[in-house]
């Protein structure tokens, strides 16, 4: 016997994105999945918006990672909540997990909320964990091909960062081919360049968050 | 490896729907999974495999058609299955495409083993 039926498989993570989405709403939260490899300066970005916007925008983290609360030790330093969710080993983060993380922030005192995805260029982009936006970030140092071997993340983006352009000088970045391929990919996405080390673009990259706001 | 998380959310669904249509022995599960959806046939069962292991699904098998991606241009409103990453449209060769089919990640239906089910 056969039951025939059309039951969407992520159900579950679409109706927990879906509360996400309505309580940040609700608390007039704007939300942010960073999503990038591991290594290209997400936590960086993070606290160069803190520093940037402090006294300006009530910030709130929700760091990702398999192991460790390092990330989540680095944001406490600069007095912002912050909750570390470790995967053990889990290469994205889902919607239940951002759910349980955000039980334990005043989401009600917050503007802006950082989700620091796990580092991993695939699968966090298969997860909508119920953000306002989704931020791709890349550094030089990975390589300009990174856009067109990805091409899901820069796709579902609402903005590109390219992070450590301070040490392009030094590598055979192509950033011609690189912001070639991320505008045909996503002709409207803006793409900004950022070095966290030199502060250079850092406050284009806060000028962008506060438009969001 | 996202393919343990959609493993695990099959065998949820499916056994609510098992439980909902009066139970019975799951022999095969019938998927349709869009190529958006990255995910890897070898990785998806090698999951499914480990996972099924101890619940009520350990003897089902997996069964999936795949569907093409096609996309809408927003410059000319031609639909495509695109032919490269950027999406390019046939048409008029504009970028940024959205996206008609190929997000699909569904169960269509689950077949029982003969004289299995609960009534």
């Amino acid at each position: 016997m056969e039951i025939k039926v059309v039951k969407r498989i992520m159900e579950a993570n679409e109706q927990h994105a879906e509360v996400i989405r309505r309580r940040l709403r609700e608390a007039g939260v704007v939300a942010l999945n960073l999503i990038s490899a591991p290594g290209s300066g997400k936590t960086s970005l993070i606290e160069a918006a803190i520093h940037n916007l402090e006294g300006r925008v009530r910030i709130g983290v929700i760091e990702g990672d398999p192991d460790t609360t390092r990330d989540a030790e680095r944001i406490a330093r600069l007095d912002v909540p912050v909750v570390q969710i470790n995967t053990e080993g889990g290469c994205h983060l889902e919607a239940t997990m951002v759910l349980r993380a955000l039980e334990e922030i005043e989401v009600d005192s917050l503007q802006l909320l950082f989700i620091e995805n796990v580092g991993n260029l695939v699968c966090p982009v298969v997860f909508d964990l119920g953000e306002t936006y989704r931020v791709a970030v890349v550094s030089a140092a990975e390589g300009h091909d990174k856009p067109a071997k990805y091409p899901a993340l820069f796709r579902t983006a609402q903005v590109t960062v390219l992070n450590k352009v301070d040490l392009i000088p030094y590598l055979d970045f192509d950033e011609e081919q690189f912001t070639s391929d991320v505008r045909r990919l996503n002709p409207e996405m803006p793409i900004l360049r950022v070095s966290c080390r030199t502060g250079e673009g850092v406050s284009e990259w806060t000028e962008w968050l506060l438009g969001r706001l | 490896m996202h393919e343990f998380s959609i493993a695990d959310a099959i065998i949820h669904v499916a056994q609510e729907l098992v439980q909902q249509n009066g139970g019975g022995k799951v022999e095969q599960i019938h998927l349709r999974i869009g190529e958006l959806r990255q995910v890897v046939p070898d990785a998806l069962l090698f999951a499914f495999d480990i996972l099924k292991q101890d619940t009520p699904l350990s003897d089902a098998s997996l069964e999936w058609e795949t569907v093409a991606t096609r996309v809408r241009c927003k410059t000319c409103g031609s639909e495509y299955h695109p032919n490269d990453i950027f999406w390019e449209c046939p048409s008029c060769g504009a970028t940024g495409a959205e996206v008609v089919a190929g997000e699909e990640l569904d169960i269509v239906g689950i077949t029982l083993v003969e004289g299995s089910d609960g009534d």
